[in-house]
């Protein structure tokens, strides 16, 4: 995956540089709860989908849609204090705890990423109408880079091949051209269910190879 | 021009590991370094004291909730030693004939 370098040395500071990326993901608990988040964001527009027809179905869908950015909000912010909660929990006893250094460049890419989905979803339905039937494929691939990239930068393999989840996720609910809610509730559906399915075998994986410690 | 003497105190590899695990990171606790390194406990915990020592790590005792935690951080010092050593060896080795 990283082109390795010659030097030994050089060799066991890029080790341990990827060794201790890898250990944020190896219990699959940050999968698990993303892909919670996804599918939550999923019965949201299953929601608005079946209530918001009618007159009185669009002040529902309205609410929904107050409630819906409040639930994303909250997640940014607090999504990775909660998952330290849980790593604090489950992980640290068994593993050892890190503290990271703090990345701007990888803020800096969620922003941006995050910008770029709404700035393309906006773009795609202004623009060209018809065209978004194709926002879904558009935001499987900015996902699907995103896992990607996540997967070179730790070295952990089952990123990259969640990225490609995104990606085909995102290309078949296209394809299907269904009606807005129910496009956006199979995509965020989907790919939800895959990551929470993978963080919860990597979890059941992982507290099968790292038992608790013994009580002293 | 004569080359400044390596730094024989991260020259010794279990000591080097150690030091390469916590550039990576701002802190780790004990567990981590253990389970990362392959030491046993009493050889990690005698390098760390070296380490401490010579001002390169700074340890702190602390809880979580009910657990203790041995927190581990390289100091600035400690960094920049581990700089100037990875310099010092490519320069060495740079400078071996073919």
């Amino acid at each position: 995956m990283h082109s390795q370098p010659t030097d030994p040395l050089e060799r066991q500071f890029r080790d341990a540089e990827l060794r201790t990326r890898r250990h944020w993901y190896e219990d699959g608990l940050a999968e698990l709860m993303i892909g919670t988040l996804f599918v939550v964001v999923a019965l949201f527009f299953l929601a608005q989908d079946l209530l918001g027809r009618g007159v009185a179905g669009s002040r529902v869908a309205a609410s929904l849609n107050l409630v819906l950015m409040f639930v994303v909000v909250v997640a940014c912010f607090l999504g990775r204090r909660f998952i330290g909660r849980a790593k604090e929990r489950w992980v640290y006893p068994r593993t050892g705890f890190v503290r990271y250094a703090r990345r701007r460049s990888q803020r800096w890419v969620a922003g941006l990423l995050g910008g770029a989905i709404g700035a393309m979803s906006v773009a795609l339905i202004e623009r060209a109408p018809g065209a978004e039937a194709w926002i879904p494929a558009a935001v499987g691939l900015l996902i699907g880079g995103f896992l990607a990239w996540q997967g070179r930068f730790a070295g952990v393999a089952r990123l990259s091949s969640l990225g490609l989840v995104a990606v085909a996720a995102g290309l078949a609910v296209s394809l299907l051209n269904l009606p807005s809610n129910q496009s956006a509730a199979a995509f965020f559906g989907a790919l939800g269910a895959a990551l929470a399915l993978s963080g919860s075998i990597t979890f059941a994986r992982f507290a099968r190879q790292a038992p608790p410690p013994e009580e002293p | 021009m004569t080359q400044p003497p390596i730094d024989r105190l991260l020259h010794e590899p279990a000591r080097l590991t150690i030091a390469t695990l916590l550039y990576a990171v701002e802190s780790a606790d004990f567990l981590f370094l253990l389970r990362e390194s392959g030491l046993s406990k009493g050889n990690l915990s005698s390098h760390l004291s070296r380490l401490e020592a010579a001002g390169y790590v700074a340890i702190e005792k602390t809880y979580r909730g009910k657990t203790p935690m041995t927190i581990c951080r390289l100091t600035m010092e400690g960094r920049e030693a581990l700089r100037r050593y990875r310099d010092q060896l490519k320069r060495v080795v740079a400078a071996l004939p073919d």
